[in-house]
């Protein structure tokens, strides 16, 4: 009997995912193809093929095709390979892994390191150092220029061209009240006062010029745009304080001016008094006569007390401080004037609401609004 | 075994006998011992050795790269990178595997990425990978080919020729374990290691890829 015959219901099924038979699997046909499959269940295979001449051809090409593919063996590298990979492995020596061997190093590459020992990343780094230095250097001289006066000493004191122009005029006195119900403005006399005693030299004067004609409100509108304007109110007593700390309070920005008690310490500062500056020709205020030599000793008074300063916030206009100016002094029922600042003084941008909302407001009111320091001194001394 | 005509042959040919040499110093395989002692003195420090651990399987990786993308250029800076891999991950071999096996999944991982990433399949050279007359290179028949029965060198190149293009119109999974199995002549469970899926699916995709490869022969 042939032994064929038993499997004459074999069905080989061709397929791009199965290939099975009753009888014969996936398996079957790869170990048939490679060769691999016994003598005996390669006969049956084969009796099957004969039964199914197109799957017969299928796997006839499959072994055609791995005969070929066997034939290929190994391809011969190009004999510059090996040294290519040797380069690029100097290229990157560190990362050759050196590891798990005890009192081996584990190196790994440091980009950053790489990066700064190159050629470029050398050059880039001493152009960082170079800019920082520059830059440095540049923050260095800008805060010594931020911090010299615009006038120069004869005497090498830090006074003001403008004082030493009138240097005997005790137009600015020195005694101030520091009698205010804001705390903001309670730390204003130490603050000062501790930039008096921070001073090497001795008696103080408020840097305000002497002004020989009262300044109109033209010039004082001038002034404010400068920055160089101030007010000045004279009391005789601690009452004109007073009034100010209460009209700071109860200012709310809905008039034209307002009064603002929250002044900034740098204002504050450049309106402490500074020192007065000695007149070489004449001597000193207090010679030591003693015969020691030090002849430039000066009396340091007692009495400089700081000033209280508030902000006056109105249009940079001659009619509005004008009005301003009156108003202040009825409430606070003492003279006020304009004064006029040997420097510049940096005060903080008014924003209100008639800044913001400026459309609101008539056209005539239309305008810079700036703030004014209000100094407050006593004048029973 | 190397016919006395085929010496006589390659003996005209100096560079050919001494490539003939180079290439089958990787059939004399090494001890598996003496393979991890190398990759130990790596590990130490001893840098240069890495050339006397893939020397011998530079041949075999070249011709994986060769087989997979069909461009002998593109080949060559496969097979650096991935011995330039290899050495850089040295480490991460656990010993789990031959590490020849081990070394060729690198490989292979190195053409399949590449592969992917630049579509190049789509592009692929169909240039033939024969090379007669360049110098730095021998034919790819070698006498530890095997040369299937009865067909004439002429009529066995050009199956080579046409089987070459039609494994570039598979993809690259299909050609990849192609060349696994049939070219490099890996068992089942070597080319679930390589491949990183079960053998039974090693044996599913291997019967498909046989049979695409059919297809794309015919349609030649």
């Amino acid at each position: 009997m042939n032994p064929h015959d038993s499997h004459e219901h074999d069905k080989l099924i061709p397929g791009e995912s199965k290939f099975r038979t009753a009888r014969f699997d996936e398996g079957d046909v790869l170990a048939f193809v490679e060769g691999q499959l016994d003598a005996a269940r390669a006969d049956e295979m084969r009796a099957a093929l004969d039964r199914h001449p197109e799957v017969r051809a299928m796997v006839d090409a499959m072994r055609a095709q791995r005969q070929i593919l066997l034939s290929f063996g190994d391809e011969p590298a190009p004999r510059e390979l090996m040294g290519r990979v040797g380069d690029a492995l100097k290229a990157a020596p560190e990362t050759i892994v050196i590891a798990r061997q005890p009192g081996v190093v584990h190196v790994r590459p440091n980009p950053l390191r790489i990066f700064v020992e190159s050629r470029i990343g050398r050059r880039m780094a001493a152009a960082a150092a170079l800019l920082l230095v520059a830059g440095i250097g540049i923050m260095l001289i800008g805060r010594v220029i931020e911090r010299t006066p615009i006038g120069e000493t004869r005497s090498g004191f830090d006074v003001p061209l403008a004082m030493n122009e009138t240097p005997a005029t005790p137009t600015t006195s020195t005694a101030m009240t520091s009698v205010v119900d804001d705390q903001n403005a309670a730390d204003q006399p130490a603050l000062a006062k501790d930039l008096i005693e921070d001073s090497a030299a001795g008696p103080t004067d408020v840097p305000v010029l002497a002004a020989a004609q009262p300044i109109t409100p033209e010039r004082a509108a001038e002034l404010a745009l400068e920055g160089r304007l101030a007010l000045r109110v004279i009391g005789q007593d601690d009452r004109a304080a007073s009034a100010l700390a209460r009209i700071a309070e109860q200012s709310d920005g809905s008039g034209t001016w307002r009064v603002r008690a929250d002044v900034p310490r740098s204002i504050v500062a450049a309106l402490a008094p500074r020192p007065t500056p000695v007149d070489v020709e004449r001597g000193p205020a207090l010679a030591d006569d003693d015969g020691s030599g030090n002849a430039f000793l000066i009396e340091r008074s007692n009495d400089q007390t700081p000033p209280v300063v508030y902000l006056l916030e109105s249009a940079a206009t001659p009619e509005a401080l004008a009005g301003a100016l009156e108003a202040l002094s009825a409430r606070v029922h003492a003279p006020v004037e304009f004064v006029e600042l040997d420097s510049p003084i940096e005060t903080p941008a008014v924003v209100d609401a008639r800044s913001v909302l400026w459309w609101n407001t008539p056209i005539d009111e239309w305008g810079v609004r700036i703030a004014v320091p209000v100094i407050v001194e006593r004048s029973d001394r | 075994m190397v016919s006395p005509d085929l010496v006589r042959i390659l003996k005209q040919d100096g560079r050919a006998i001494r490539t003939i040499a180079r290439v089958s110093k990787p059939t004399q395989e090494r001890d598996d011992r003496e393979e991890l002692a190398l990759v130990e003195r790596i590990r130490s420090g001893d840098h240069d050795a890495w050339s006397e651990l893939l020397g011998p399987y530079q041949d075999r990786l070249f011709a994986v790269c060769v087989r997979m993308v069909g461009d002998r250029e593109l080949a060559a800076d496969l097979a650096q990178e991935s011995m330039v891999r290899v050495i850089q991950r040295l480490d991460t071999f656990r010993g789990g595997s031959k590490l020849s096996t081990w070394i060729i999944r690198v490989t292979m991982n190195v053409c399949l990425s590449k592969l992917r990433s630049e579509k190049l399949r789509r592009h692929a050279s169909l240039t033939p990978t024969s090379r007669a007359g360049e110098d730095n290179v021998r034919d790819s028949w070698t006498p530890e080919a095997r040369e299937p029965g009865g067909v004439s060198r002429v009529e066995l190149d050009e199956q080579r020729q046409r089987l070459s293009e039609a494994l570039l119109g598979i993809s690259a999974d299909r050609r990849a374990i192609l060349i696994l199995r049939d070219n490099r002549g890996l068992d089942y469970e070597q080319i679930a290691e390589v491949l990183g899926v079960a053998v039974g699916t090693v044996k599913s995709r291997l019967f498909r890829a046989r049979n695409a490869l059919r297809n794309a022969m015919e349609e030649l």
